[in-house]
């Protein structure tokens, strides 16, 4: 080649050279030891033996990871790796045949789904369950004291999605209580007509409730948990509530059943227990 | 060289100029406020720089940068002569390539994620013939990279498609009669001609791909350290007890990352064309 | 030496050429659409023929009938296209140097400098074409296209884009040039005054055909169709008749040279700087070929103007073109009546082309 287009050619490329820089430098203050990402292109995900893969939903993502290290410590052979995110996903993930050991559902719905499709090895065990929970933002300028208010007309209420777990669980709370002699048949509709808006996810209905977006939400006691200061919780009374159920069980695709076999039981077991409770889960029944 | 030897205005265009200046100003406002708010609300409510010394943060930051790379690399290697072919070649069905590249665009990435799922997964079309020959894609680092290019590569194909419609063919038919074989001329003369959308499509398909999320997280999940990018890490802040200010603190290491690494490639990209004047 | 013989089917376009020359200058001439660019593109190998052959020197390029299709960059034919397609990322000595890749740095260098001084660019090898004037970027596209050994000069309306007094400088440069490469060119215009000046052959082509080709002065003087005299510029075109070798038009008897075995309706051809202006004598015959005439429109073109006539009798209506000196020497001015001389030897008769009703002039 000659002189005139290798001189073009590397003019042509140098603007490549800040971002080699940046992740040379990232790669090299960096220290996951383990292995860097360049290294697992071609390695296959799991090694038997060593690693167990959690494929959890991602309300739970806090109190497993905690849970993991607790599990680590007892089982220093076992290395844990987390896969957050929303229960669906994951199934379908699974259902791809996703290197997965485990999975821990954040409803029952997408746990069955993979037990219709026998990818489940053992029966799905309830390891922690949920409230749905009136929340409002810290000043209340909707004025809600009780679920009651939320027929209020005027009142601006977000909810997460109807196929999403939580705003099916708050529908059915609405259900429950207009059939309460007190609130009255009327009730589930006049609430309904305050739905401004439905969120993606739980946590998007807590976003706009802190943002002061929305008079109320419904979201789950542990989201409430989160920021204290800016919500205030309001409980739906207790007959007409309903139970989130979080299953957990072992997937059919595992390599490391008797590791899976172990996470399921430390999860629900004393120390993995008292780390739910602590992030406001109720325990297993 | 024309602006800067003659008067930069002219007078009838400074009305223009003007008038534009209110919608401009607009616009700006409409785009930067929301980054300034969210780098205020971060810096306030702190956080910043303890994400900012984490493991798990600098590990998806690093991950995200060389990811987005060798994705910008990828596509590079095999949009440009997809593109070209594009642009110069005749052959049967060209509207439909062309229309067919449009299409990942117009995917919610969720939907992307599950198509590459079930293209290259393990119970995909694809999957049992990468078994055979030893390549697992999903679930790992490489799978980041395929989500990424899936959904930023196309932005690349369109800006360089047009960029080499714009080099009139005149330059290439000079090249070959001055013995310049069609090879050496695509090096030396079209790419070199379609140089400024080579650049905007790679800055667009690199953004693209670092703020890839929905993709990502389908086909590749959400590993720490393996597959756990920026946008990844962003959203399991929001979902953990740090909720809203985790994830905007994550947020603004992100842009501001990406903000002082794009200026930089503005920076030494002076066009040569420009920089002769003309 | 170059030997074109081609059928090029593009579209409904239909190009079917041919011609040889020396080491001269051709000069393809016709107006746009006619298949110049189209025929330069084939020689240069950027277009394949259905059938034919291109000779490029002592070499065939191309050859339908034995399958021979010499790429571009094998012809060895240097090519300057119409919009120059300077390369603007690359400034002068690399526009040059660009396809001297075979040689070492120091002979490329060398050949650079040859043809800097050769085109009178010297001074100008860092520069980028956007910064360079529309001459010399000619120049720079003429230097590059002659950087490689050529046997074969294409220009295609090279000068088309650079204001009349540029062009003449570099016409000039250009025969100059030609005498110093000793190669065959072809070059492409419509501009009639550059075809003439430049070409020591010209070959006028019209809707993908050659209708006349031959020596510069036998084109202009002698057009053998119709459109030909249209193309080069014969503003005088008129009916008539002819019969047993005699010829006559608006009832006017003329004398011509006529083509033999023309008769019945045909039509004639005179160039308006060839017809003369007579004062009007009104005791004296008129002379053979003369007509009187009443000047209807008078246009002054700075040195020449250009009168309309028509006829007061017998005759056609004609338009003159007359230079200042003897514009004034005659008084034209003065005089609305004048007697018009249409040479014999100055006329063209062909056979009235039967499609074409032309209207009488």
């Amino acid at each position: 080649m000659s002189v005139v287009a290798r001189r073009g050619a590397r003019r042509r490329w140098l603007w490549l050279l800040p971002l080699a820089a940046t992740a040379a430098m990232l790669g090299a203050c960096g220290d996951d030891a383990n292995e860097t990402p360049t290294a697992t292109m071609t390695a296959s995900a799991p090694t038997p033996g060593g690693t167990l893969s959690v494929f959890a939903a991602a309300s739970l993502s806090e109190a497993f990871r905690a849970i993991g290290n607790a599990f680590e410590a007892e089982h220093p052979d076992v290395s844990v790796e987390f896969n957050f995110a929303g229960s669906s996903a994951l199934a379908t993930q699974v259902e791809q045949a996703a290197p997965s050991d485990v999975f821990a559902s954040a409803n029952m719905e997408q746990m069955q789904r993979l037990v219709d499709a026998d990818l489940i090895t053992s029966d799905p065990r309830v390891f922690a369950q949920n409230l749905p929970v009136i929340v409002v933002p810290a000043d209340n300028p909707g004025e809600v004291s009780s679920a009651a208010d939320l027929a209020d007309s005027g009142l601006s209420l977000v909810l997460a999605l109807e196929d999403v777990p939580a705003g099916q669980y708050a529908r059915d709370v609405f259900a429950n209580l207009a059939g309460e002699p007190e609130y009255g048949a009327g009730f589930e509709e006049e609430v309904l007509d305050n739905v401004v808006s439905s969120e993606e996810d739980v946590r998007a209905v807590l976003v706009k409730v802190e943002l002061g977006e929305a008079d109320a939400g419904v979201v789950y006691k542990t989201d409430a948990a989160v920021t204290p200061g800016t919500v205030r919780v309001i409980e739906f009374p207790v007959a007409s509530n309903v139970i989130a159920n979080y299953p957990i069980a072992g997937t059919a695709d595992t390599d490391n059943p008797e590791a899976a076999a172990a996470f399921i039981d430390f999860v629900l077991g004393e120390t993995a227990q008292g780390i739910l409770t602590a992030a406001g889960f109720d325990p297993a029944p | 060289m024309m602006g800067r030897r003659g008067p930069r205005h002219r007078p009838d265009q400074r009305s223009l100029y003007t008038g534009f200046a209110a919608p401009a100003a607009l616009a700006l406002l409409f785009l930067g406020v929301p980054l300034v708010a969210l780098a205020y609300e971060a810096a306030t409510s702190g956080g910043i720089g303890d994400r900012l010394t984490s493991d798990e943060t600098l590990a998806a930051l690093r991950l995200s940068l060389i990811t987005s790379t060798l994705t910008l690399v990828l596509a590079l290697l095999l949009v440009t002569p997809l593109a070209y072919l594009l642009a110069r070649a005749d052959f049967p069905g060209k509207r439909l390539v062309d229309t067919l590249i449009d299409l990942p665009l117009v995917l919610p990435p969720t939907v992307a994620g599950v198509a590459l799922l079930v293209a290259f997964g393990r119970r995909g079309v694809l999957g049992p013939s990468l078994e055979a020959s030893g390549i697992e894609l999903a679930f790992t680092t490489a799978a980041v990279i395929v989500a990424q290019l899936f959904v930023s590569a196309p932005f690349l194909a369109r800006s360089l498609k047009a960029g080499f419609e714009a080099v009139d063919p005149a330059y290439e038919a000079v090249s070959a009669t001055l013995g310049i074989s069609a090879l050496r001329t695509f090096w030396r003369i079209s790419l070199p001609l379609a140089r400024p959308a080579l650049i905007s499509g790679s800055v667009l398909c690199w953004s693209r791909a670092l703020g890839e999320l929905g993709a990502t997280l389908i086909f590749a999940g959400n590993f720490e350290g393996r597959t756990q990018t920026m946008p990844l890490a962003i959203i399991t802040a929001f979902q953990s007890s740090s909720g809203l200010a985790g994830a905007m603190a994550l947020s603004v290491i992100l842009v501001g990352v990406a903000f002082v690494l794009l200026l930089l490639m503005r920076l030494t990209t002076v066009d040569p064309g420009r920089q002769a004047g003309g | 030496m170059l030997n074109v013989d081609i059928a090029l089917r593009v579209g409904s376009f239909d190009l079917e050429i041919a011609f040889a020359i020396d080491r001269e200058l051709l000069v393809l001439f016709g107006p746009s659409g006619s298949g110049k660019s189209m025929t330069l593109g084939a020689i240069a190998g950027l277009r394949t023929p259905q059938r034919g052959r291109i000779e490029v020197g002592e070499r065939v390029v191309f050859d339908s009938a034995t399958g021979l299709n010499l790429p571009p960059q094998r012809r060895n034919v240097g090519y300057v296209v119409q919009q120059l397609a300077l390369f603007p990322h690359l400034d002068v000595a690399r526009n040059i140097a660009y396809g001297l890749g075979g040689l070492s740095r120091a002979a490329r260098r060398q050949r650079v400098e040859e043809l800097l001084a050769l085109l009178k660019l010297d001074g100008l090898a860092g520069r980028m074409p956007a910064q360079l004037s529309g001459g010399q970027q000619q120049r720079v596209a003429l230097a590059r296209a002659l950087a490689r050994p050529t046997d074969v000069l294409l220009l295609d309306e090279p000068f088309s884009a650079l204001d009349e007094a540029l062009r003449a400088d570099l016409r000039i440069e250009l025969l100059r040039l030609r005498q110093e490469l000793a190669l065959p060119v072809v070059f492409v215009t419509h501009d009639l005054r550059e075809a003439h000046l430049l070409g020591d052959r010209i070959a006028v082509l019209d809707q993908g055909r050659v209708l006349q080709f031959g020596p510069r002065e036998e084109v202009f003087r002698t057009p053998t169709s119709r459109r030909v005299a249209e193309l080069t510029g014969a503003q005088n075109i008129f009916r008539g008749r002819a019969f047993n070798g005699r010829l006559e038009a608006g009832g006017l008897p003329l004398r011509a040279n006529l083509p033999d075995a023309i008769a019945g309706d045909i039509e004639i051809a005179i160039r308006a700087e060839l017809c003369n202006l007579r004062r009007l004598d009104p005791d004296s015959e008129l002379p053979e070929n003369c007509y009187v005439a009443r000047v209807t429109a008078n246009l002054a073109f700075g040195s020449m103007h250009l009168l309309r006539l028509e006829p007061e009798g017998h005759g056609v209506p004609i338009e003159i073109e007359i230079a200042a000196r003897p514009y004034e020497v005659l008084g034209v001015h003065s005089q609305d009546r004048w007697v018009v001389e249409l040479p014999a030897d100055d006329l063209y008769v062909f056979a009235a082309s039967p499609e074409e009703a032309a209207p009488l002039r």
